[in-house]
């Protein structure tokens, strides 16, 4: 642990630190905290109880005895993996208690949804459970073992940060008990607000967590915004983060080479997808690499990365009396291979998928073929068939890197590279088209609404693909507006669009309120009734606070401009509603 | 007062009509509750006494057509009653609150519907509102009595709840529709004059604005 185990007795050694070991849990120590994470919890496994939550970091959370029991439940493995030692994996779950208002202002966590890329946007009651998870041998236990899951929940899919997190703090709290978590929660308090853009230092246990966090603007390759000074730092304790959010795409997919561009339109349409694998591991970073393929796009449907037959969501999920609802799951127990067979498209994740030839090219296998028998063969298990062809001269180089023992990071970023491409190409035609439903500068008149953006037309649409589509950029071959079609259908569609929608009218707003900044009141005002000044003054005020509403700033120039407009359609009122206006509200 | 859209003719409004409301009764009705309940679809638990004069505004349709309400709350203080001239002038509909727990506040109506009368157009559509309808258990006046007021009188009558919502809607959309009849009916006559006099309908009627879909809340920005 790089020096790291005396880490708690240096802090406790630290008069400074010292002072807010106990009782430092109020309201302005979670404040800076719960940007980052909002607990650390302990789950042991009682001989008599099964799951339980030993702890709660800080403890007034608020967790109801639901959420506790959802990440009990979560936090060890389904099914006897016969893992021994030390994982790490993730879930993603809702959570009902305060610990959804506890956290964060809504205001700073809606700015920071505007400025992160889109993919990495946190979703309104859903949390991440990142887990360490612990099962060794110990013969002073009954039984003979030590099984304990130290579970951090947090807002943020920074499955690396909170990976690194938990290597310093959870072997921590094993040797050293209750203190190691408060130490850490103590110096996440005192990190920097969670911020868009810029290199982070974040100090924990004598190290320091080197990161950035994607912008939407750098939404660029998911994984390329390094620090670039990370090389130059000097100190040893510094731990680099290259990414926040990425896995290693290769360790996952090597098996499906055949199956990458599958598994893209998938996701893009937000098809039923689960994952059946034999470790939390495995599947919750399969799931993770799948929604994660379709960077910088939102993955708009749930998805749980490892889910449990214990879940809420079980009956619903696994009954055959209605489809399958559109999320992807990340599966362990070998139960489920009975009761997913209904899904759409199942991928089984072999026992070791390091012994798999991967130069075979596995063919899709027909759902058909899910027997009741729990031994499934590694494959993708689907009907579908796909819009585009596969990438063969990528499939070849991966291969080839294979062989070749090709470092994983650079076999990784030549499938980061492929999907961001795709995904590139694919929204270009569709950011093209929504441009051109934008309402012309010239129809922007400072007396009538602010205008706004024309409805997506699908045929409209489909039409300007045929001219200019995605084989403009890309080299992948196939039926492009047949998986154009399928998208439109899909809530990537609809969310992406709708965030669109939002921001451009907006923007629309702002640009109509400086238009009437710069409209002459006093021709429109000629002839004009009480009502209507009334009106004009009523829409001026309508009009500001709706674009202060979305978080614009009005120029004050523009305001001032506006204040003196008011005053000139004040000075025209009878003068008994004169002096009822100024004493009203009718103030910017 | 009800007035057809001005601007240039091909403007594209999101309005065919404007038409003024005023709410009025004892303070502590609620008047401002049920403007922000109209407007906002929202409670307000505590709300400050309203200084001046307030304005809220929505859009609403009524026979396909869209008309923005233009609603003055004021003080119901006495202190403010000077005030009230310039608030009456003109109004297309005068919503008459009484609170259903306090007896004094029904016993004023009198006053301020020879008020609404006395300054108002002989067409404003006046609509007596008893609120606070979800408090039952303390409820000081029955619904009959205030029924019987309102038909002697020729006033429409809803009983409401600002805080539930319950009836909010349809006092301010029925007094809407009965203004529009009138206008239909031609006892509302858009053309009467040029010159904003009281009690009279002020503006010339010009062609309608084509209209756009009327905003389901008072929150964006309703031009």
């Amino acid at each position: 642990m790089n020096g790291s185990e005396h880490a708690v007795a240096e802090l406790a050694a630290d008069p400074k630190s010292l002072d807010c070991v106990d009782g430092s849990t109020n309201s302005a120590f979670l404040q800076r905290l719960s940007e980052w994470i909002q607990c650390f919890c302990v789950v042991t496994f009682d001989l008599e109880m099964g799951q339980s939550m030993e702890m709660v970091c800080p403890e007034q959370v608020g967790l109801t005895e639901q959420d506790k029991s959802t990440i009990c439940y979560l936090a060890f493995p389904d099914s006897n993996a016969g893992i021994l030692g030390d994982s790490q994996f993730h879930f993603r779950c809702h959570l009902e208690g305060d610990i959804r208002t506890n956290s964060r202002s809504q205001s700073s966590i809606d700015s920071y949804n505007c400025q992160c890329a889109p993919s990495l946007q946190t979703d309104q009651g859903i949390f991440f459970g990142y887990v360490y998870f612990r099962q060794i041998k110990d013969r002073n236990v009954r039984r003979g073992y030590f099984q304990k899951s130290v579970v951090l929940i947090a807002r943020l899919p920074f499955l690396n940060v909170y990976r690194e997190i938990l290597r310093l703090v959870a072997p921590e709290f094993f040797d050293n008990g209750r203190k190691a978590l408060d130490f850490a929660c103590k110096e996440i308090d005192r990190w920097a607000a969670v911020r868009v853009g810029n290199p982070l230092s974040l100090p924990l246990f004598g190290h320091n967590l080197c990161c950035t966090i994607p912008s939407l603007l750098d939404g660029a390759l998911p994984g390329a915004s390094y620090p670039s000074n990370l090389s130059a730092l000097p100190s040893s304790t510094n731990i680099p983060i290259t990414s926040i959010h990425d896995f290693d795409f290769i360790k996952s997919f090597q098996g499906f080479l055949a199956h990458l561009h599958v598994f893209w339109e998938l996701m893009l349409c937000n098809e039923s997808l689960a994952v059946i694998a034999p470790t939390p591991t495995a599947c919750s970073e399969f799931v993770q690499c799948l929604v994660w393929i379709v960077w910088p796009l939102k993955f708009a449907t749930d998805y749980r990365p490892f889910f449990t037959i214990h879940d809420g969501d079980f009956k619903d999920y696994t009954t055959k009396s209605q489809a399958p609802p559109r999320i992807i799951l990340g599966v362990t127990n070998p139960f489920f291979v009975k009761t997913l067979q209904h899904w759409p498209h199942i991928v089984k994740i072999g026992d070791n998928t390091d012994t798999v030839d991967v130069k075979e090219s596995p063919k899709v296998k027909q759902p058909g073929k899910l027997n009741s028998s729990v031994d499934l063969k590694q494959g993708l298990y689907s009907e579908y068939k796909s819009f585009l062809e596969k990438d063969k001269v990528l499939i070849k180089r991966l291969l080839k890197g294979i062989q070749s023992k090709r470092p994983v990071e650079a076999q990784s970023s030549l499938i980061k590279k492929y999907y961001y491409e795709l995904t590139r190409s694919f929204m270009i035609p569709l950011e093209r088209y929504v441009s051109t439903l934008m309402p012309l500068l010239r129809d922007i008149s400072p007396f009538k609404s602010p205008p706004t953006l024309r409805d997506f037309d699908f045929d409209e649409f489909l039409d300007t693909i045929a001219v200019a589509g995605p084989s403009l950029t890309s080299g992948t071959k196939g039926d492009w507006a047949g998986l154009y079609m399928s998208f439109l259908k899909s809530e990537n569609f609809h969310h992406w669009f709708a965030m669109k929608k939002r921001e451009i009218n907006n923007k629309l707003k702002l640009v109509h309120l400086q238009a009437l900044a710069e409209a002459d009141m006093e021709m429109w005002m000629a002839g004009k009734s009480e009502l209507e000044l009334i009106d004009l003054i009523l829409k001026t005020r309508n009009c500001v606070q709706a674009v202060r509403m979305v978080g614009e700033t009005v120029p004050t120039e523009a305001i001032a401009k506006l204040k003196r407009s008011i005053g000139k359609i004040v000075d025209k009122l009878p003068s008994d509603l004169k002096d009822l206006v100024r004493n009203g509200s009718l103030i910017l | 007062m009800a007035a057809p859209p001005a601007g240039s003719t091909n403007a594209p409004y999101n309005y065919n009509y404007i038409f003024k409301y005023i709410i009025i009764g004892d303070m502590g009705v609620g008047k401002s509750c049920l403007l922000h309940q109209f407007t906002e679809k929202k409670f307000m638990s505590d709300c400050p006494h309203t200084i001046g004069v307030e304005f809220g505004t929505r859009i609403i349709e009524v026979s396909g057509q869209k008309i923005k309400l233009q609603i003055w709350d004021t003080a119901g203080q006495e202190r403010f009653r000077a005030v009230t001239r310039s608030y009456y002038r003109g109004a297309a509909g005068a919503l008459m609150v009484y609170d259903i727990t306090r007896r004094s506040t029904y016993n004023h109506l009198s006053s301020w519907l020879t008020d609404a009368k006395n300054l108002t157009n002989p067409n404003t559509v006046i609509f007596l509102i008893g609120n606070k309808a979800d408090l039952d258990s303390q409820r000081d006046v029955t619904y009959e009595e205030a029924k019987q007021f309102a038909d002697d009188n020729g006033l429409m009558f809803l009983e409401t709840s600002a805080k539930t919502g319950d009836k909010v809607e349809d006092a301010f959309l029925e007094t809407a529709r009965r203004i529009y009849q009138l206008i239909q009916d031609g006892s509302l006559d858009l053309n009467a004059a040029e010159s904003g006099v009281q009690h009279k309908p002020s503006h010339v009627t010009r062609p309608l604005g084509t209209g756009e879909q009327p905003e389901a809340t008072g929150k964006s920005c309703q031009c």
